[in-house]
């Protein structure tokens, strides 16, 4: 059986961490996410499984429901990202257990790539980065938005002071290459 | 131009892809018997009006969802957007247009 090394999304074996004037870039390496769809004509079902599974309903568009053990992410009609706060390998196994027959459940953590952006300049920064109303996301706002040519996620944290951007995870070296430049011109 | 997504507000026309006439959404049947008249028409035949346009727009950097948007092609106004759906899909078959091989 051949050893093999893991390796982040930026091919490197360590979360890569950047600090640029107040802003901190962090890789975050293995983040758990479970692509979550709900099938045709199931939404009895299927809104009755996330309230026992999550304990907490359903993000409306726009935002994240934020509870102890996820983050369950509005990213389309009926669909939702899942992120476990820790790392859990069985996230999407044990969502299908939950959810049965009423959604289609996809391991995504290979899918994407996720910076955590911290720090006192993070608003100027997004500014320069996307259309997206940064400036007034609430803690538990999410917005899709295109980010150099890539549809990205942006997560607020916390207003005004954490956020997290998701990105395609084949065009991590893209995205953190816009953050980085970005950071550098404030 | 901004496009009013009804869920998400307004959002700039650059996180869209256009993909054409909102008839393309009724798909005719292939196992039907006349199938091989009505793709012809599915396919080739499309009114090109200079006025109000229901179109399909698809927000690709967005959430992915699917619009149905009227839009005006001479002004550029957008006068609605709706998720594209079985009723907008419906809706459409009622007012359909007048063209099309008979």
């Amino acid at each position: 059986m051949p050893r093999l090394t893991p390796t982040t999304a930026l091919g490197g074996t360590a979360p890569r961490i950047d600090e640029i004037g107040g802003l901190r870039i962090t890789e975050i390496a293995d983040p758990s996410l479970a692509a979550l769809a709900m099938r045709a004509k199931k939404n009895a079902a299927f809104t009755k499984a996330a309230k026992a599974a999550f304990g907490a309903n359903l993000p409306a568009p726009n935002t994240a429901a934020m509870t102890d053990r996820h983050a369950v992410i509005w990213m389309g009609p009926d669909q939702y990202l899942v992120e476990a706060n820790s790392a859990d390998a069985s996230l999407a196994g044990t969502l299908a257990d939950n959810f049965g027959s009423a959604a289609s459940i996809t391991d995504a953590s290979d899918a994407w790539v996720r910076f955590d952006l911290t720090g006192s300049d993070n608003i100027a920064m997004l500014e320069r980065l996307s259309a997206a109303d940064s400036r007034s996301m609430t803690a538990g706002t999410a917005t899709r938005t295109p980010i150099h040519h890539m549809a990205c996620l942006i997560l607020c944290r916390e207003a005004g002071a954490s956020f997290s951007i998701y990105g395609p995870r084949s065009s991590a070296s893209s995205l953190h290459h816009a953050l980085i430049t970005a950071a550098a011109s404030l | 131009m901004i496009i009013p997504h009804p869920l998400l507000g307004p959002r700039d026309s650059q996180e869209f892809v256009y993909l054409g006439d909102a008839s393309l959404i009724n798909r005719p049947d292939w196992q039907a018997g006349d199938a091989a008249d009505s793709f012809y028409e599915y396919q080739y035949l499309r009114d090109n009006p200079a006025g109000t346009h229901r179109e399909l727009w698809y927000h690709e950097m967005g959430d992915r969802s699917w619009l149905i948007v009227t839009r005006n092609t001479v002004t550029h106004e957008i006068i609605s957007a709706e998720l594209a759906n079985r009723q907008t899909a419906a809706a459409k078959t009622k007012s359909s247009r007048a063209g099309g091989r008979k």
